[in-house]
């Protein structure tokens, strides 16, 4: 290691600094990804990361992309981090990939902060043919500093930290940039080492790493007893389904994901696939854990099949404006199941909201029964790809009441355009009140409220009634079976009538020559005990067992009675 | 690690060390073992990590099918860029430690750490934002030091030192005593993931480290006290040394062949630290070679292979420092012919292990190590 230069302060703006010293990031996974977005911006095709699970006392984060420039470096370190907040070029595109870009360099490097409090870099810039190594050290922020803060114009360049840096000979087989650190903070080490919760100590009481990502997949959605939510599993789990959903990642395992079997889906797979880009962390290849359906039957996207796509439309109303918007929706049917889930295929697209062009694309998938665990319920917005955030599984403040309907969904929206205004610093979270956040709230509570949740409604009553009519026949052909069993002749339905003839005294008739039981629902006798629906069918099961054993002699005429009934019993739902 | 060692690792000399002496005695005892339990390997394996998987192709590692998953291994790699990779070519991640091992080993507690008993203990006191910079440190020291004695004991101890057994003054003894600290860890008991206990009543011990002219004075100073003390108190000795050397004199015999004199001493330092800890040593095999380094200057490459059992009754100290007094007890290790039988098959087998490796480097993306 050469010897380095003296320590120089690191200048950002007050707002800056002040986010950074109170926590500029939700989660770990927030801070964390910022490096992952500086790799792909950097054309890297592999990302790894390192944690030092389960001690976690170091951490490394190593890309092969094409490095940054000694001069960059030190423009970010002193002209003032976060100065210019300016949105991202919408064409700004990486020069080796294509890709379009989606970080932040000098936010990207000082979210760290939040991890560790100082770390080493080291970068081989391939087009300068410079490498360069520097240490990057965050001051201690104490309540005064940040107290002192809420004085200082936000746009006031302050001093923040210190680094260091000094030259190293180029290699171009070490091209990207490396982040090597010791100085774990003590609350990251904390929150990552308590593994009481942690998936594989739960399900296979191992605290060993995870075999592969399918281990941490599978664990996860385990359909036996699903993990409910994943803040009842340990930080680091969370840390890593965070990771794992966050970048322009591909999905994991198409046996986990129906949608998978949608050309669109697949579509979006494939230009994921292009990206050819790579995020390995802890030795676990990350793709995007998302298994649709998840629900406790146990379904899995192999059982399901997809019908055409039927074309809809809502009225998308944002206060005044309102649109027609077209939807297509698929039904995914479930081999050897009355079950039916929803898909829809989303996208929108408006030249002007609030004076700038929005358009996006999405799919939005409606289960029968909760999803598992809660984290996948909801909507997620991804702005190029990059998930901002976590799943909302408010689905953005939706205002209604639709009961366990809300725990169904789970929707992803894909940014094409605009937005950018939208996130707040942190790109983790959205400012509430922009005009293209307020649209994609409108569309997003238009279409559920319109189409998605009558829809369901619809189709559950319509279930219900039919498993209802499908579990009466059952329990009437269970019926007629011990009927038989009890008879000469051989009885294959149950019918009511409003009248018999005039030589059946009582309410039933037994039709042995068309094997039918009738019932006379207007007879004097059943007539008041018919009054209420509920117990329709159990008085008429009660009257045929008694008549039945009416037919009978003496001692065996209460034999047959009690029989009958228990039959009767056991046959209700 | 510095370039110097890790520039060796196709040398046919050090694979005639890895492939006839160290995979021989980790066989005999991963035999033993008769698959009771996996094999615990600790090793300083450096980036190339050619005795890891020379081992795992053996068997004697547990592994999956591309070579990870290597769960038995633990080693220390100072290197902030060497260690990420070693981890991922083991596929496990937490398996290694991001420092030293002598200053991780020979932790000792001062009045502060020792208020902090457990991992526990200084996590909590770390979470105190005011702690002052040495404080943090040396609390951090202390975790590191726990969380690795934890890991003991293992199968094999593979000391492969790329300096000096003695390294400059003024600590000429901090490797002697991270050998003394470890061989004592290797009494302790852990439990696997089933909670059975894991203990050890024999391990082998591999020290590996270098010898030319600037082993420091004080090292042959304390040498010389250590075979003059045996002189006194062992009359064979005394007489053992007599006869092969003509003096009864460690000065004397020092100043006729320091090299000699140092290969006849040193193992005395191990055979002391077993006794030490309750274990009785033999030693199975005594290597040396020579090498010459990018300045032109030659040095030697000793390696001292050691089995040790927990049998407290037998002392073996006397048998085997007169042992290693025998040249031929020590085995030269001489320049290998690559075109001759011995060397090609070297090759051939190097090549086998080299091939494994880069496989495994190509499933983590990792540069391969090319051969000449």
């Amino acid at each position: 290691m050469p010897k380095l230069d003296d320590w120089k302060p690191i200048k950002l703006t007050a707002k800056v600094f002040g986010h950074l010293s109170q926590g500029l990031y939700r989660t770990p996974a927030g801070a964390i990804k910022e490096l992952i977005s500086n790799a792909f911006d950097a054309d890297a095709t592999t990302v790894k990361i390192h944690t030092g699970f389960p001690r976690f006392e170091s951490f490394s984060c190593e890309d092969n992309g094409v490095g940054i420039s000694r001069t960059e470096f030190k423009r970010l370190m002193e002209r003032g981090v976060g100065s210019s907040f300016k949105r991202i070029d919408e064409a700004q595109i990486t020069p080796i990939h294509h890709r379009r870009v989606i970080g932040r360099l000098g936010i990207g490097i000082l979210s760290l902060a939040q991890v560790c409090t100082q770390f080493d870099l080291i970068s081989h810039h391939e087009e300068s043919e410079e490498a360069f190594t520097a240490s990057i050290r965050f001051p201690p922020y104490t309540r005064q500093e940040i107290d002192r803060l809420k004085m200082t114009p936000e746009d006031e360049i302050i001093k923040g930290g210190e680094y260091r840096i000094d030259s190293l000979s180029f290699d171009l087989e070490k091209k990207g940039v490396r982040i090597y650190t010791k100085y774990l903070r003590e609350s990251f080490r904390k929150r990552m080492g308590e593994l009481s919760r942690y998936l594989k100590q739960k399900y296979l009481k191992s605290k060993r790493p995870y075999d592969s990502f399918g281990e941490f997949t599978n664990l996860l959605f385990d359909s036996k007893s699903p993990t409910q939510a994943l803040i009842l599993a340990s930080d680091y789990d969370q840390l890593l389904f965070g990771l794992a959903l966050a970048p322009p990642n591909r999905y994991f395992d198409s046996e986990f994901n129906v949608l998978l079997k949608l050309e669109f889906f697949q579509e979006y797979e494939q230009k994921l696939t292009d990206n050819n880009f790579t995020v390995y962390f802890d030795n676990l290849h990350l793709k995007r854990p998302l298994k649709l359906p998840s629900d406790r039957l146990a379904t899995t996207a192999g059982q399901c099949g997809i019908s055409q796509p039927a074309n809809k439309s809502f009225e998308l109303q944002d206060g005044q404006h309102k649109e027609q918007v077209a939807v297509r929706k698929y039904e995914v049917s479930v081999a050897d199941s009355d079950i039916k889930f929803s898909a829809y295929k989303l996208q929108y697209s408006n030249p002007k909201v609030g004076g700038r062009p929005l358009a996006f694309w999405g799919y939005l998938f409606q289960q029968t029964g909760r999803l598992y665990p809660k984290d996948i319920q909801g909507v997620l917005v991804r702005v190029r790809d990059v998930a901002i955030g976590a799943y909302d599984t408010t689905l953005m403040n939706y205002p209604y009441g639709e009961g366990p309907r809300y725990h169904m969904v789970s929707s992803e929206l894909m940014i094409e355009e605009g937005f950018e205004d939208a996130l707040n610093i942190d790109r983790d979270s959205f400012n509430n009140l922009d005009p293209h956040y307020l649209r994609m709230q409108a569309y997003l509570h238009s279409l559920l409220h319109s189409t998605v949740f009558p829809e369901t409604w619809t189709e559950e009553k319509t279930r219900n009634k039919a498993r209802k009519t499908g579990a009466k026949v059952q329990r009437d052909k269970s019926f007629l079976r011990t009927i038989t069993e009890h008879s000469k002749g051989k009885f294959r339905h149950i019918k009511t009538v409003e009248t018999l003839d005039g030589r059946t005294a009582g309410p039933i008739k037994f039709s042995d020559h068309d094997q039918t039981i009738l019932i006379n629902v207007k007879h004097p006798v059943l007539l008041p005990l018919l009054k209420r629906r509920k117990y329709q069918e159990l008085v008429q099961q009660i009257s045929i067992a008694f008549e039945k054993a009416l037919r009978e002699k003496g001692e065996k005429q209460r034999e047959e009675f009690y029989t009958l009934l228990a039959k009767v019993f056991d046959n209700q739902p | 690690m510095p370039h110097e060692f890790g520039k060796w690792w196709d040398c046919l000399k050090k694979h005639t060390k890895r492939s006839q002496h160290w995979l021989v005695r980790a066989q005999q005892l991963h035999d033993a073992l008769d698959g009771r339990r996996p094999f615990r390997y600790f090793t300083l394996c450096a980036r190339t990590m050619i005795d890891v998987f020379m081992l795992a192709r053996e068997g004697i590692l547990s592994h999956d099918a591309s070579y990870g998953n290597l769960s038995e291994v633990v080693f220390c790699e100072s290197d902030q860029e060497d260690y990420p990779e070693i981890i991922e070519m083991l596929g496990v991640e937490g398996s290694g430690f991001p420092n030293r091992l002598e200053p991780v080993v020979l932790f000792q507690d001062d009045d502060y750490t020792a208020q902090f008993p457990t991992v526990g203990s200084i996590q909590l006191e770390l979470e105190d934002q005011d702690l002052a910079d040495d404080q943090r440190d040396a609390l951090q020291l202390k975790r590191q030091h726990l969380e690795f004695a934890a890991k003991f004991p293992f199968d094999f101890l593979n000391l492969d030192f790329c300096g000096y057994y003695y390294p400059e003054p003024p600590d000429i003894l901090e490797i002697n005593r991270t050998v003394d600290q470890m061989v004592a860890l290797q009494s302790r008991d852990t439990r696997d993931e089933e909670g059975k206990r894991i203990s050890v009543d024999e391990f082998i011990m591999a020290v590996t480290c270098k010898f030319n002219n600037e082993v420091p004075t004080e090292a042959f100073n304390r040498l010389e006290r250590i075979v003059e003390e045996n002189g006194n108190r062992f009359e064979e000795y005394s007489a053992a040394l007599l006869a092969s050397r003509g003096t009864r004199e460690p000065e004397q015999w020092k100043n006729a062949d320091r090299f000699d004199f140092f290969l006849g001493a040193w193992p005395k330092e191990l055979l002391r630290i077993s006794q030490t800890h309750g274990w009785t040593m033999s030693f199975t095999d005594y290597l040396h070679y020579a090498r010459v380094n990018d300045e032109g200057q030659p040095y030697n490459i000793l390696c001292l292979i050691c089995h040790l059992t927990r049998q407290e009754q037998t002392n073996t100290y006397l048998a085997e420092a007169i042992k290693v007094l025998q040249p031929e007890n020590r085995q030269f290790i001489d320049e290998v012919d690559k075109q001759s039988v011995a060397g090609l098959a070297l090759q051939a087998d190097l090549a086998e292990i080299v091939a494994i490796r880069n496989e495994r480097a190509r499933v983590v993306g990792r540069p391969e190590l090319q051969l000449p």
